[in-house]
């Protein structure tokens, strides 16, 4: 199905995979350049 | 920050690359340099934004994550095939100059030396017990991350109390009269936003095309005419991968 046909409804959000991406983030700022 | 997650060079570093670059291409001078063929220098790789203490005073990372950037509404979002484009390095994709050759090895010691300490965690999430798995892995790794990132940029506006909105395009288009091989990667989106049937000399759009880049466009015509991409006859809410109000 494509969205022009019909909403596309957000299947369950990839929870563990956003949240391992927010922890690598907060990893990746203590070495950041300021 | 950027497509994807990543620390930023400060101008020394960034300047010794050049000067290694420049060292393995056997010159000495900018003059030499500017005289050597074009095909002796596509390998060589931006440094990408750099912190140069002037135009760009800190990593772009610690501006949002501390809420100093500009505040603004955005419409922010990604494509479901990003790596296709080789966003996320050479094999990362599945087709296009993205694509192929990726193997469990190269998935596992890329993780590390982005991840660092957090590899193990990452390669959980994303199981290759075979490099057609790894191939599969890296694909889908790769349009995970820049999505979290367009959410994130969406969320540091939202906390500033400006309107936010995030997408996730997958449509696949027709290109020379086949859906394209490399799906929606990136850019790829781009002639649907414009509603640009003509955008690349290789579209060849169906009916669902044409309805696609009408509904597409018509978000864009509403946040930047109102402020809200979301309106009469088209799909919407929170629901909606396309245009979905962060925070």
């Amino acid at each position: 199905m494509v969205f022009a046909d019909a909403p596309q409804v957000e299947p369950a959000a990839p929870a563990p995979k956003l949240a391992f991406y927010a922890a690598a983030f907060q990893h990746l700022l203590k070495g950041a350049t300021n | 920050m950027g497509l994807t997650m990543a620390r930023m060079r400060s101008s020394a570093d960034a300047e010794a690359g050049g000067a290694k670059a420049v060292e393995a291409l056997g010159v000495k001078t900018i003059a030499e340099l500017r005289a050597k063929p074009m095909d002796q220098l596509t390998g060589l790789q931006s440094a990408g934004l750099v912190v140069d203490g002037y135009v760009i005073p800190e990593d772009v990372s610690l501006t949002f994550a501390n809420g100093k950037q500009n505040a603004v509404d955005v419409l922010t979002g990604s494509n479901k095939d990003e790596a296709n484009f080789g966003i996320c390095g050479p094999g990362a994709g599945v087709a296009g100059r993205g694509g192929a050759g990726m193997t469990t090895a190269t998935f596992k010691s890329n993780a590390e030396r982005k991840f660092g300490e957090m590899a193990d965690q990452y390669l959980r999430l994303y199981p290759a017990a075979s490099d057609a798995d790894a191939q599969r892995a890296a694909h889908e790794a790769c349009a995970d991350e820049i999505t979290w990132n367009m959410r994130q940029w969406a969320a540091a506006e939202a906390a500033k109390g400006k309107k936010a909105y995030t997408y996730f395009f997958s449509h696949i288009q027709n290109l020379n009269g086949q859906p394209s091989p490399q799906g929606a990667t990136h850019t790829a989106e781009i002639s649907f936003a414009w509603n640009n049937p003509k955008g690349q000399a290789t579209q060849t759009w169906n009916d669902v095309d044409v309805k696609v880049a009408d509904q597409m466009s018509s978000y864009w015509v509403n946040f930047i005419s109102k402020g809200d991409p979301n309106g009469p006859g088209l799909p919407t809410g929170r629901n909606s991968r396309l245009c979905r109000r962060t925070g």
